[in-house]
């Protein structure tokens, strides 16, 4: 017997191999044939401020959501241990630098003073002492199995033995990470060996060098193997994609056929990319796949007219960015509604306003990048819940684009870009690309012939025919024209396309209900929120019986009004929740007002960390059984 | 036939609202089109090419219009007042209203 | 599209005020797209927002007339996609100095081959003669109620320390002169500027014809200028010498090449150097789709192309071995 689903987090301060030691950790548990998800949260800071890896591994399916508390806590420092102790379970584990047992909270520097003082106030009224080695004595007493272990120690034999430069110790210390974690887990050495291969291709020395570290650490914690041994996995694929969010927009692009992606360096957007950039020509069995353009420009500004540029070419263009580079893009979206132009934007959200909170999500630009730029003309904005679905949307969002001639914005957020998964691969002949090209009619090309909603549309450079296009309004020929009659007809073709995108596209592209369809309640959301809303209403049903659907909305515009009214009244639901990373959880006030739905309850996060199953469940619990209507989570450092 | 009058003359400019008065570009003064003097210097085919070529239009003050190829200077020249020069009036600057 | 014959001048009408400069820069378009044969289908003109913007839609080739201050992103993705097509920026001085300066001086860094066109005026035209980057300080034009408080950028200067590698400067009203400084910065590979002094008769009082009559002159007259940078050696001094010679604008304004540089590679040679295959298959004509609409990318394809990220699960208990 051992654990089917548990969760881990491993922290350390930013730069000290964190990332290493979860990369080589998922690939090791995934060739083992575990689902992970991985959230990775940090300060925007480059060095020195606390990081942490919130990881959910599970034996019998790919883990959706996050939870606390955590089986094990493995810190790099005393500021780990410091931050998140409260979050082990009793009976979990804690493995820790012992050579930092006499550390006190007031000595770490790199914490914020705010919570420096919670701590304090709150081990002072359990009467615990603000040291390391006090902590670890009550988590003893709690059940917890505390290991302290020196990595002092381990890294000076390394560095006689090999003459490691210490300027590369990051390097091992995430290797004394993943060797715990996977000896505690009950991973095999050859597991981890493969994890360390994979992440360090190439560098066969520090392959060797950690599994040296490994040796150690089996040797060194013995006594301890398998605590938290994992049942083997019943998950059914002989293989898995394991990739961040980022990871996975950049690839559909690839598939989808992007050739000219801009981009101005933003955190959560740049990883895709630097993704992109190293993916941008395949040359197999004789075939050219690419060339994909990536340029870094000046600023968004350019980036967004970059790519606009290179869609009236022909490419299958986009660009990628968060809320301050949206914010200097939406000029140019205006020229694309303007001028049909098909280019898609991909919107990884942080928290906001301004630079807010960088390094951490927020789904808290619906409104904005919805009711983005002025004048009116057809956008379409669409989400997705998770990595696989954001595989699948990323190539919709470039059928839609072009089939219908207009920008699509694609909506992430920062939970999503960087958190790692093991995931299915996706099944290529079931994509399809649309591009919507129309054969140019014979005679006098007119870029913007009235005749149709959708003009057929040539590039620039097509033989034989020239255009115009201007922000201007325009008469058919893409020239200026003020002519009332020639406006109502151009804005209006320019607005009704929007129709056709509600009429066309599945209803399932647009939303989606889990759950057998009936029930008590109905939960609606958007994006990120998905994989912890369905283990939260498994949840709700395992603990009281009441059942509920989850409505996943995926094309946030033109909001899929007649069918979410369709679902409602289908089921008639007494309560509807909204629930929402931000403080409005504004995906009610768009039901309201695109669909005329009154949602009566929202539930909210807006701390930048990801709402955790637990807090959603509770949260859920307490709007169900009460009149509350709005309520607060906010669990997770 | 021998209409030595202001506009015909290569020194006249003429208004680009009321063209049938201008500036004498030998005087600087006011004028009229039907005005005439002993400066009289009828505006040639070659005047306006040569405008046209160097600084890329003429202006036809029948039309109202600046020209910018040589064909549209011959067609308007058989019958149309044509000018190297034209008086934008100071107002223009004041009461036009800003674009774009 | 054959260009024997076409006439490059649009049917639409030409409304800027008679006598503008912008008239001048027009006619010295067309006659250098004629000279130089260009297809207009393979052939674009991107323009911003002012006076000058409204360019493209005088001429019969592709036009694209975007932003304020924006033509020069919109041009480097049309070139970058398709490397093939001759692309000319058009932007007036507010436009590519004031608001897209910023853009102005990353073509530079990039060495990216197109023309950028500045119709150098001294004043924002189409919002009703404002100081432009480019008119000195103190200076008071018919529109402005007080004398301008900011000074003036030397547009020369400002390419030359980008990195365009083909400068020059040219007058709206030396009609032959432009041409063929037009000819030479299409036919130049890499990032060329023109800075085209454009009186606007409606607000500029200053900057005037009689102005600039009396004083431009041209450099190739004098028998010792050579602008021309053919060994890495000679950069710095040439560039130096074009420097100082773009300060020169009291009695005696130049016009004519400041400087050209052959020895510095453009965008598409490092993409082409990054990409290989690049630019003879380029975003614009290379293949996406199956004749059956699916992706170029099949399962077997994906597989192979990112092998890194996927991993063969190999579990202990059914005794599978790595793959
Ligand atoms: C973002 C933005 N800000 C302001 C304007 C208003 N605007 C239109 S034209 C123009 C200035 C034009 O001056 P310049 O670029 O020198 O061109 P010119 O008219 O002199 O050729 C401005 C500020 C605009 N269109 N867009
Ligand atoms: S305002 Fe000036 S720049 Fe604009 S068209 Fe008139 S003269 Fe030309
Ligand atoms: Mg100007
Ligand atoms: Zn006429």
């Amino acid at each position: 017997m051992g654990f089917s689903e548990l969760s881990i987090i491993l922290g350390g301060p930013q730069g000290s191999g964190l990332e290493t030691s979860m990369l080589a950790l998922s690939r090791a548990l995934a060739y083992r044939g575990y689902g992970i998800l991985a959230d990775r949260e940090y300060y925007s800071n480059i060095v020195g401020r606390h990081s942490y890896i919130h990881m959910s591994v599970s034996s019998k399916r790919i883990p959706r959501s996050l939870t606390y508390p955590v089986k094990l806590l493995i810190s790099m420092d005393a500021e780990t241990v410091f931050t998140h102790f409260r979050d082990v379970e009793d009976g979990g584990i804690l493995v820790y630098d012992k050579d930092t047992r006499i550390k006190k909270i007031a000595e770490i520097p790199s914490m914020e003073d705010s919570l420096k003082s919670r701590l304090i106030r709150d081990l002072k009224t359990l009467g615990i002492g603000e040291d390391l080695e006090s902590i670890t004595e009550m988590l003893r007493s709690r059940g917890i199995v505390t290991i302290g272990t020196s990595f002092q120690v381990i890294l000076k034999d390394l560095m006689k033995i090999y003459g490691i430069d210490p300027r590369s110790l990051s390097r091992y210390v995430s290797g004394i990470v993943t060797s715990s974690a996977s000896l505690l887990l009950g991973l095999d050495r050859e597991a981890l060996r493969y994890g360390f291969e994979s992440v360090f291709s190439g560098r066969p020395k520090l392959v060797e060098q950690n599994m040296f570290i490994a040796d150690v650490v089996w040797r060194e914690l013995r006594s301890y193997e398998g605590l938290l041994k994992l049942e083997d996995s019943e998950i059914d694929f002989d293989e898995l994609l394991v990739a961040t969010g980022n990871d996975v927009v950049a690839i559909a692009k690839i598939v989808s056929g992007l050739r000219y992606q801009s981009y101005y360096p933003i955190t959560p957007a740049a990883d895709e990319s630097f993704f992109l950039e190293k993916y941008e020509v395949s040359e197999l069995d004789g075939s050219v796949i690419g060339p994909v353009v990536v340029v870094q420009t000046e600023d968004e500004i350019a980036a967004i007219n970059s790519a606009i540029g290179a869609a009236l070419a022909g490419a299958r263009s986009a660009t990628a960015t968060s809320g301050p580079g949206f914010d200097l893009m939406v000029e140019g979206l205006s020229w694309a509604g303007m001028n049909e132009v098909p280019v898609v934007i991909t919107y990884y959200q942080r928290g906001g306003p301004s630079t807010g909170l960088p390094t951490r999500g927020s789904q808290s630009d619906l409104l904005s990048s919805v009711f983005a730029a002025h004048g009116e003309f057809a956008k379409v904005v669409i989400s997705s819940g998770d990595h696989l679905d954001a595989f699948y949307d990323t190539i919709l969002a470039f059928n839609i684009a072009e089939k219908y001639q207009l920008p699509v914005i694609h909506l992430l957020d920062k939970f999503l870009a960087n958190s790692t998964s093991t995931i299915p691969l996706p099944d290529l002949d079931n994509v399809k690309i649309e591009r919507g090209l129309k054969p140019v009619p014979p005679g006098e090309y007119k870029r913007f012939n009235l005749e149709t909603l959708v003009s057929p549309r040539a590039p620039l450079g097509t033989p034989g025919i020239i255009m115009w296009y201007t922000g201007d309004e325009h008469d058919e020929h893409g020239h200026i024209s003020e002519d009332p009659d020639s406006r109502v007809r151009m804005y209006s073709k320019r607005i009704e396309k929007l129709k056709l995108v509600d009429e066309e596209i599945p209803g399932d592209l647009k939303l989606r209900v889990h759950g057998d369809g009936g029930g008590d309640f109905c939960l609606i959301g958007w994006g990120s929120v998905k994989g912890a809303a369905l283990d939260a209403l498994g949840e709700i049903v395992r603990r009281s019986n009441l059942r509920g659907v989850y409505i996943d909305v995926k094309m946030l515009w033109p909001f899929p009004r007649r069918e979410l009214a369709e679902v409602i009244r289908r089921s008639g639901f007494e309560k509807i929740i909204a629930v929402e990373h931000s403080y409005g959880v504004n995906i009610a006030d768009l039901a309201a007002m695109a669909a005329g739905i009154r949602i009566g309850k929202r539930i909210a996060k807006f701390t930048g960390r990801p709402i955790t199953l637990g807090e959603l469940t509770q949260a859920l619990e307490k709007v169900l059984t009460s009149d509350i209507e709005y309520v607060v989570i906010s669990y997770g450092e | 036939m021998i209409d030595e009058k202001c506009r015909n003359c290569a020194n006249y400019s003429p208004h680009i609202h009321f063209p049938q008065v201008g500036r004498c570009l030998v005087f600087d003064t006011g004028v009229s089109e039907s005005d005439s003097c002993s400066k009289f210097r009828r505006i040639s085919i070659d005047d306006l090419l040569s405008t046209l070529g160097r600084e890329g239009s003429v202006y036809c003050a029948t039309c109202g219009t600046s020209l910018i190829s040589e064909e549209d200077l011959k067609t308007h020249s058989r019958s149309h007042c044509l000018t190297t020069r034209v008086v934008i009036d100071e107002a223009i600057a004041e009461e036009s209203k800003a674009a774009d | 599209m054959e260009s024997k014959g076409v006439s490059y001048k649009s049917s639409v009408w030409v409304d800027w005020c008679p006598g503008c400069g912008n008239f001048g820069i027009l006619t010295a378009v067309l006659k250098a797209f004629a000279e130089l044969k260009l297809d207009p289908s393979e052939t674009v003109i991107v323009s911003g927002i002012g006076c000058s913007g409204k360019l493209p839609h005088f001429v019969n080739v592709n036009g694209v007339h975007t932003l304020h201050g924006r033509a020069i992103p919109f041009a480097m993705g049309i070139k970058l996609a398709n490397p093939e097509l001759t692309v000319v920026v058009h932007g007036g001085d507010g436009d590519l100095l004031g608001i897209g300066a910023g853009h102005f001086v990353a073509l530079g860094r990039r060495n990216l081959d197109i023309v950028v066109a500045l119709h150098n005026n001294g004043v924002y035209g189409l919002t009703k003669g404002q100081a432009s980057p480019t008119l000195p300080l103190d200076t008071k034009t018919k529109a402005l109620p007080k004398p301008n408080i900011q000074q003036a950028i030397n547009p020369i200067a400002l390419a030359i320390a980008s990195g365009y590698t083909f400068v020059a400067r040219g007058y709206a009203f030396e009609g032959e002169h432009l041409k063929n400084i037009i000819i030479e910065a299409i036919k130049h590979k890499g990032a060329a500027f023109i800075d085209i002094l454009q009186p606007c008769v409606t607000f500029n009082d200053i900057f005037t014809s009689e102005y600039y009559g009396k004083r431009v002159y041209r450099l190739e007259k004098d028998q010792s200028w050579d602008p021309v940078v053919r060994d890495p050696g000679e950069r710095v001094p040439k560039m130096l010498k074009a420097i100082e010679r773009s300060m020169e604008w009291s009695e005696r304004i130049p016009i004519g090449v400041f400087y050209v540089d052959n020895t510095i590679s453009t965008f598409e040679e490092r993409l082409s150097s990054r990409l290989k295959v690049y630019p003879e298959i380029n975003p614009a004509n290379s293949s996406i789709m199956t004749e059956e609409s699916k992706s170029v990318i099949d399962n077997a394809k994906f597989k192979k192309i990112f092998g890194d990220l996927i991993v063969s699960v190999s579990k202990r208990t059914q005794g599978r071995s790595p793959q």
